[in-house]
C-alpha cells in the first residue's frame, strides 16, 4: 500500500509540472499566428477590412474589385513603408470619404475634398472681434452671447461633453428671449450622444429622425435597420425658434446633429450643405503599426435619403470674405437674427 | 427572449447551489447534538499578478499581449463532505500591446462564480473533489483608436465540471498541494459588437451600442480551461485556522464567431489566496 501511495505521488507531481509547462504555452497553439508585416500582406489586409466594413460601396458606386485589380500591381516587396503607405492611400482616396484614415507614425491619409472644395462661410475672428468683444460666457463647452432678444451659442467640437447642467444654464438663459441660434459651423464632430443630448432640449415629444443601417456581415449590402428617435429631456427645455448654423466642415457628429434638429419644426437651418460623415467608423489594426479607419454605418433621414454628403440648409448663404472683414459682418449670423425677429 | 432564459438558467444554477449549501449549514446549526461544527467558513480573497495573450479577430488579427493584476472576495465553505465557494467579485485588469507596440488595448474583465465540489473518497491517498461551477463573466477589450475609444466584449454564462486534488509530498518540508482543472460544458456568450467595430465609446464617453451576436456555447464552438496549482499552509492556531494557497492559474477560452471572426483569451495569473475563518 505504502508503495503504491509514493508511485501515485510520484506520477502526480510529474502531471503537474508537465501540465504546468504545457499550459504556459500550449494557448499559442490554439491561436492563429500574427499576420506578417510584409507590402502585400499589409495591402491585402487593408484591402480586405475595407472589402467587408465599408457601408457606402453602393452609395457611391465604388467598384471596390477594380480597384483592387488596379493597385494590387503596385504593391512589391522591398517597397519602403512610404511607398506601401502612399498607394494604400491612394486607394482608400478613392472611397472619397472624410471618415476614412489610414494613419501611420509619419502620415495620415484623408479626404477633405468635401470642404476644400467649397466656401469657407465661417471666421472665427470676425465673430470674436465683432460679435463676441470679449462678452461672451463660457458655458461648459460653449461660448455664448446675449444678443438682446436673442441668445448666441457657438460649440467647437461635439467632441466636447455637454452635461446636463451646462444645457440647464443655457436654458434658463433663454428665458424671455426669442429665440436660439446655435453655430456648429467649423465643428468636425465627435460624439453623436453630444448631439442627442442637446437635440433632446428641444422637443416636447419624442419624434422620429431617421433610420441607422447597421452592418451586419461582409457582404457590402448587408444592413440592419434600426429607427432612431430623440425623446425630450425630463427637465427644463426650449422650444421657441432655433436657427442651427452650418458650413461644409459641419462633419459627422454635427451632421447628425443638424439632421435631429432639422426635423423639429420650430428649427432653421442656415449657412451652407453640411459636410456629411454619415458613416461611423470601425478601426483595424494592421501588423506593421498602422491603423486603417472605415465608415461602417449608415444614416437614413425619414424620407430615407442618405445624410453621407450632407444636410442641405433651408436658407443657402455664403460669406463674401472680402465684404465680411470690411464691414465686420457674418452675413450667416444676420440671416439668423432676421429670421427669429421676423417670427 | 431565449437569450434572458438561457441567463436566467445560469443564475439558477448559481442560486441554487448557493442555497442548497446554505440549506445544508442551516441543518447543521439546527442539530443541538453537534457540538463542534464539522464545517469551516473562510473569508477569501486572492490577488495576483497576470499576463495575457488576446486575439480577438473583430479587432485585428494580431496578438495582443501584455500585463495586469486581479483581485477577487468570496466565501468558501470546507466541509468533510464539499467544498463550496461563492466568489462575488471577480476582477482582473490588464494592458495589452500588440507586437509591434504602436497600439494598446486595456482589457478589464468581471465576473462571479459558484463552486460546488464533492468529497471523492479515492484509495485513501488523494483527496479528491469534483462537482460543478458556474461562472458568468464579461472580458472586455477597449481600444482607444483616432479620438474613440473602441469597445469589444464577451458576456458569458457557463456551467464546468471541476475536479480539485489535493496531495502533500515531503521535500526538506513537507508540501501541501492542490491541483485544479476545469472546463465549459455548455454556456451563453453574448459578443459586442455585432459586426465590424461600431460599438464605441465616443472621446466623451458618449455611448453607441450596436448590436451584438449571442451562442449557445458547446464544446464545438467555445472551449474554456482552467488548471491551476497552489501550495497551501495554514496559518494561525488551531482556534483561528486561518490559511493561504499560493498558485499559478492557467485560464484559457475560445469563442468561434459570426464570419469567422473568433475570440482567444488566455491569461496567466500568479495569485495569493488568503482564507480568514469567519465561523
Amino acid at each position: 500500500m505504502c508503495y503504491l501511495k509514493n508511485c501515485y505521488i510520484k506520477t502526480t507531481n510529474i502531471l503537474i509540472i508537465i501540465s504546468l509547462f504545457f499550459s504556459y504555452s500550449c494557448e499559442k497553439l490554439f491561436m492563429e499566428p500574427d499576420k506578417p508585416a510584409d507590402p502585400e500582406t499589409i495591402f491585402e489586409e487593408i484591402w480586405t477590412f475595407a472589402d467587408t466594413h465599408y457601408s457606402f460601396f453602393e452609395e457611391k458606386d465604388v467598384d471596390w474589385d477594380e480597384v483592387y485589380e488596379r493597385y494590387r500591381p503596385k504593391i512589391y516587396e522591398g517597397m519602403t513603408s512610404i511607398e506601401l503607405f502612399d498607394v494604400c492611400a491612394d486607394m482608400l482616396y478613392e472611397l472619397k470619404d472624410g471618415h476614412v484614415n489610414l494613419v501611420s507614425s509619419f502620415d495620415r491619409s484623408r479626404y477633405w475634398k468635401w470642404y476644400l472644395d467649397s466656401p469657407e462661410n465661417f471666421y472665427y475672428s470676425i465673430i470674436e472681434r465683432h460679435y463676441f468683444k470679449d462678452n461672451q460666457r463660457y458655458l461648459g463647452p460653449f461660448q455664448f452671447l446675449n444678443m438682446g432678444d436673442i441668445i448666441y451659442v457657438y460649440y467647437q467640437s461635439f467632441g466636447n461633453t455637454i452635461s446636463d447642467g451646462d444645457m440647464n444654464l443655457l436654458i434658463a438663459n433663454l428665458k424671455n428671449k426669442e429665440g436660439l441660434i446655435i453655430d456648429v459651423r467649423n465643428n468636425g464632430g465627435g460624439s453623436t450622444e453630444n448631439a442627442r443630448r442637446m437635440a433632446s432640449r428641444f422637443t416636447n415629444y419624442r419624434y422620429f429622425v431617421g433610420y441607422n443601417l447597421i452592418k451586419y456581415g461582409p457582404d457590402h449590402e448587408a444592413f440592419r435597420e434600426n429607427k432612431v428617435f430623440i425623446s425630450p429631456f425630463a427637465g427644463p427645455r426650449f422650444t421657441g425658434d432655433i436657427v442651427v448654423l452650418t458650413n461644409r466642415k459641419s462633419y459627422s457628429a454635427t451632421t447628425y446633429f443638424a439632421q435631429y434638429m432639422n426635423v423639429l419644426e420650430n428649427v432653421t437651418l442656415v449657412g451652407d450643405t453640411t459636410g456629411g460623415g454619415g458613416g461611423l467608423p470601425a478601426f483595424y489594426d494592421l501588423p506593421n503599426g498602422w491603423q486603417l479607419r472605415v465608415s461602417s454605418s449608415r444614416f437614413l433621414d425619414p424620407g430615407r435619403n442618405s445624410i453621407e454628403s450632407g444636410i442641405p440648409p433651408d436658407y443657402q448663404i455664403d460669406i463674401d470674405e472680402e465684404e465680411a472683414f470690411k464691414y465686420g459682418i457674418d452675413p450667416i449670423i444676420e440671416k439668423a437674427k432676421k429670421i427669429i425677429l421676423s417670427d | 427572449m431565449r437569450k434572458i432564459v438561457l441567463l436566467l438558467i445560469n443564475l439558477l444554477v448559481i442560486i441554487t447551489l448557493n442555497i442548497s449549501d446554505s440549506w445544508a449549514e442551516n441543518q447543521h446549526k439546527n442539530n443541538d447534538d453537534d457540538k463542534e461544527p464539522l464545517h469551516n467558513v473562510y473569508f477569501k480573497i486572492d490577488q495576483g499578478f497576470t499576463t495575457n495573450r488576446i486575439l480577438d479577430q473583430k479587432m485585428s488579427n494580431l496578438h495582443y499581449t501584455g500585463y495586469g493584476g486581479i483581485l477577487n472576495f468570496g466565501r468558501r465553505v470546507n466541509r468533510e463532505d464539499y467544498i463550496a465557494e461563492w466568489s462575488f467579485i471577480r476582477a482582473q485588469f490588464n494592458y495589452s500591446k500588440p507586437l509591434h507596440g504602436a497600439t494598446q488595448v486595456y482589457n478589464p474583465s468581471l465576473g462571479l462564480r459558484y463552486i460546488h465540489l464533492r468529497n471523492m473518497d479515492f484509495l485513501g491517498v488523494f483527496d479528491i473533489h469534483a462537482g460543478l461551477q458556474a461562472n458568468i463573466f464579461t472580458d472586455m477589450r477597449i481600444a482607444p483608436r483616432l479620438g474613440n475609444s473602441f469597445l469589444f466584449a464577451d458576456i458569458i454564462g457557463e456551467v464546468r465540471p471541476q475536479a480539485d486534488l489535493s496531495t502533500s509530498f515531503h521535500l526538506l518540508r513537507e508540501w501541501n498541494m492542490d491541483f485544479s482543472l476545469s472546463a465549459t460544458l455548455i454556456g451563453y456568450g453574448l459578443r459586442i459588437p455585432e459586426y465590424g467595430v461600431i460599438y464605441h465609446l465616443g472621446v466623451d464617453g458618449g455611448i453607441a451600442i450596436q448590436g451584438y451576436e449571442n451562442h449557445i456555447l458547446t464544446p464545438s464552438n467555445f472551449g474554456h480551461f482552467s488548471t491551476g496549482v497552489f501550495f497551501n499552509e495554514s496559518i494561525g492556531d488551531a482556534a483561528n485556522p486561518n490559511w493561504f494557497r499560493i498558485g499559478y492559474i492557467w485560464d484559457y477560452y475560445s469563442m468561434r464567431g459570426n464570419h469567422d471572426l473568433n475570440v482567444n483569451n488566455a491569461v496567466h495569473q500568479l495569485v495569493l489566496e488568503l482564507y480568514f475563518r469567519v465561523n
